[in-house]
Parts: structure tokens; C-alpha cells; sequence
């Protein structure tokens, strides 16, 4: 699973009937401290993540069938909570300090 | 998932019968604004696409699961993006 940002969402009429109507987010993914790293990307929300939310991003067909009720669907990317607080060991030193 | 733009498609004749009328066009992979990132490649389109489309697409074991017949295929497109709405300003904040 992954860490990421919820920047926005994306709308589209013509798509695949197993996005139907699914709500799509777009996800910045952030590293430990919350930087931007990588590349945006969509993501089916089902936890009712908004703009600006930290979320948790899974990217596996199973939980996406399990998750949307439906079989055979072409979907594997899915927001599945929406994170309250990081906590992270700086490097180099064993203190934890809060991230989030 | 990821965006991409469609940039062109390949013909094959020879091929997987379960790639049977399953267009095959050429994605460059973008993030959101449609700025190029990432790897072209060749996907199936599941909805019918044209050229210069700006799309989303699913790859891995998932992508063949937009036909009956699974297709040997490793990304689908099963999306066109008419708008995105989105405040990269709110990455930044934490």
C-alpha cells in the first residue's frame, strides 16, 4: 500500500462500465514526510476522501472487486482510508517526531 | 492507474486470437495536468479512443479483466478524462 495526497478529482463520461459510478480522485504520492514523490495519478476513492486529505492507496485487483462489489472488473486502484497522523523516526536518530 | 495521451496505435495481424478487434494504440503515460511522465507503451482500448485523447489506464493482471475473453494484455485504457479539477498547491501543505 501506499501514502498519498488527495489533490483533486477527475471527471470522465466515457469510461468502462466498472467505473461507472465510482468517485475518482486525483493522488499525489508522498514519501514518509509527506513530500511529492512520483508521479499523480487517478484513484477510486471509497472512503470519502476529499481534497487535501492524506490517504491510504491500495493497488490490487481483489480488494478493488471486494471493495465495488463486482467481478472481473479492470480496477486495482483504490483510496481505502484516509490517514489522521504519520509518525516517523528521523533519520539517524532514535527519537520519533510527528509528521502529520 | 495512471493518465496518459493516446499518441498513435500499432496494427498487428498476426497475433493472440484473443486479440481479436482489440484496437492497440500507442499511450505516452502523464500525471494530471497531461505533462509527459513515464514510459510509453502499447495499450488496449476497452471504450474506443481517438488519437490525442487524454485518457486513464489500468495495467497488471487487472487490465485483461475489461474483456470476456482476457486478452494477453498488461494495460487497458478504460477511461477517457473530459476535466480535472485539481490544486497541486495542496501536495505541498502538511
Amino acid at each position: 500500500m501506499k501514502l498519498g495526497r488527495v489533490i483533486g478529482n477527475v471527471e470522465g463520461v466515457i469510461k468502462h462500465p466498472a467505473y461507472a459510478n465510482t468517485k475518482l480522485m486525483v493522488v499525489q504520492p508522498v514519501d514518509e514526510h509527506l513530500k511529492p514523490n512520483g508521479r499523480t495519478h487517478p484513484a477510486i476513492d471509497t472512503v470519502g476522501a476529499g481534497e487535501g486529505d492524506l490517504v491510504l492507496l491500495v493497488e490490487e485487483g481483489k480488494a478493488a472487486q471486494d471493495m465495488l462489489g463486482m467481478k472481473r472488473i479492470p480496477v486495482r486502484t483504490l483510496i481505502v482510508g484516509i490517514i489522521d497522523s504519520v509518525d516517523v523516526m528521523a533519520r539517524g536518530n532514535t527519537g520519533r517526531s510527528r509528521v502529520a | 492507474m495512471d493518465f496518459g495521451k493516446i499518441i498513435g496505435r500499432v496494427v498487428c495481424t498476426i497475433k493472440d486470437p484473443k486479440l481479436e478487434n482489440i484496437p492497440l494504440l500507442i499511450v505516452q503515460g502523464c500525471d494530471h495536468s497531461g505533462q509527459p511522465a513515464g514510459a510509453q507503451m502499447i495499450a488496449a482500448d476497452a471504450i474506443g479512443v481517438g488519437a490525442g485523447e487524454f485518457v486513464w489506464y489500468e495495467t497488471s493482471g487487472e487490465a485483461p479483466l475489461a474483456w470476456e475473453q482476457r486478452p494477453p494484455v498488461d494495460a487497458s485504457i478504460v477511461g477517457i478524462v473530459d476535466n480535472v479539477r485539481a490544486n497541486a498547491a495542496s501536495a505541498k501543505e502538511h
